[in-house]
């Protein structure tokens, strides 16, 4: 198996990058619904120093991906559909965003709330703005709009990989994985 | 001649007394001007880590009264705590933390004061927080101007010595045990004087 892309096949740096962020975000998603409703606690700042940092670290990989995209080649899309192929472009462009928008507007809260965070409490994230009450309320109401935004199309794009591999019988799940 | 003798002598003592108590006045003076913290110009801030990082912490008021090389005393109105997260805030005000409800004030009286050079003190004395006394040493320099004096300095201490934060923090991981507090105020001759 290659690094790169080709016309018909997922290389392992982008299948790799593919799952790693899937894991990553299947964790992140209860575990910020978790730590949000657990009430003040050692237990509640800690769960939240590993969400921020998993959080960052998903970003980091988006960037990634959306730079080897860019500068590589990807497989020609499997869907003889227009429509499905138009549905699965757009679902995967906001995903793409929405791996972009929530770590950018959960760092913004945390900034905006005068919440220091020492990422895996190793490496000091910068504040990118000051303390403001109200930022911090419209960027957590961001997050959590882009929370349930995420989930949805998340049980598309699952529910579809699923449906190609279990209906269709055709090789997008096989494609993708190793 | 006895009487002359007698009244040289008395004179001579008035003199002395007189120029003693002169002395003793003056340094009485010097000693007991009595100075008060000016709130406007004032500060009183801390530190403590947060997740291994500090966040700072202020109480917005507080007053400072010291009777020069005598006696320290200074009385925080804890509610006037401040640290700059509407959360932490609420959170803090709390029976686990500040306990405000109880205990709203927070008062260092000093025991003695002892020179360490001609702008440099300490005050050795009792803080109560939290309805908890313990002994205390305020070090703090003393920088006199025209018409006022700046006061400042810096101690640490332990928010476990007076039962901040309950047993759930005491490891200290989360919200760290030393607290780093510092001040900076304006003193003003007391108005009475
Ligand atoms: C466990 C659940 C998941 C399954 C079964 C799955 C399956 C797949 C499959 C089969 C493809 C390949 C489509 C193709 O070859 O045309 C794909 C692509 C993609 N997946 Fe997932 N995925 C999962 C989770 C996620 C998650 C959590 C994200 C990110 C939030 C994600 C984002 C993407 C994106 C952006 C693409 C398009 C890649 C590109 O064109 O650059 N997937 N997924
Ligand atoms: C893909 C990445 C992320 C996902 C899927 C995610 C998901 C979530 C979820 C499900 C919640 C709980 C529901 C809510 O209040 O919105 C949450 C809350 C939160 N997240 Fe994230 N998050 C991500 C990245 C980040 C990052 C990078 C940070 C900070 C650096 C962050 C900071 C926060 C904060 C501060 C809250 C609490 C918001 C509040 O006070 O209402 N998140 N996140």
């Amino acid at each position: 198996m290659t690094m790169r892309n080709t016309e018909n096949h997922w290389g392992w740096l982008s299948k790799l990058l593919h799952w790693l962020t899937a894991v990553l975000i299947l964790i992140q998603i209860p575990l910020g619904f978790y730590a949000e409703e657990l009430k003040l606690s050692p237990l509640k700042l800690d769960l939240f120093v590993w969400h921020k940092s998993i959080g960052m670290l998903i970003l980091l990989l988006a960037i990634e991906r959306l730079l080897w995209r860019i500068t590589g080649t990807i497989p020609k899309p499997l869907d003889n559909n227009p429509i499905q192929r138009r549905m699965a472009q757009l679902a995967h462009a906001l995903l793409y965003g929405l791996m972009l928008a929530l770590p950018i507007s959960g760092w913004i809260t945390t900034s905006a709330a005068n919440i220091p965070t020492k990422l895996f409490w190793l490496i000091e994230l910068p504040a990118i703005t000051g303390p403001d009450e109200a930022l911090k309320k419209l960027a957590a109401e961001v997050h959590e709009v882009c929370v349930i935004m995420l989930i949805i199309i998340l049980l598309v794009h699952i529910g579809a990989a699923l449906y190609h591999h279990f209906k269709l019988r055709d090789s997008i799940l096989k494609r993708m994985w190793f | 001649m006895q009487t002359i003798k007698y009244l040289i002598l008395t004179a001579y003592l008035f003199c002395q007394l007189t120029s003693a108590a002169d002395l003793q006045r003056a340094s009485d003076l010097q000693r007991a001007s009595k100075w008060q913290s000016d709130p406007a110009q004032s500060e009183l801030s801390y530190s403590v880590n947060f997740e291994q990082l500090p966040i700072n912490g202020q109480f917005k008021a507080f007053t400072v009264d010291y009777i020069a090389q005598q006696q320290l005393r200074v009385v925080v109105d804890i509610t006037s705590v401040d640290m700059g997260n509407s959360d932490i805030n609420q959170a803090i005000r709390d029976v686990d933390w500040f306990d405000i409800k109880s205990h709203s004030q927070a008062v260092f009286f000093s025991d003695e004061i002892k020179v360490v050079s001609d702008t440099e003190f300490l005050a050795k004395g009792k803080l109560q927080l939290k309805g908890i006394s313990q002994p205390v040493n305020v070090p703090f320099s003393w920088q006199p101007s025209a018409d006022s004096v700046s006061m400042s300095g810096k101690l640490t201490l332990s928010r476990s010595d007076f039962a901040i934060g309950s047993p759930e923090w005491a490891s200290g991981d989360q919200i760290g045990i030393d607290v780093d507090v510092s001040f900076a105020v304006k003193m003003l001759k007391h108005a009475s004087e």
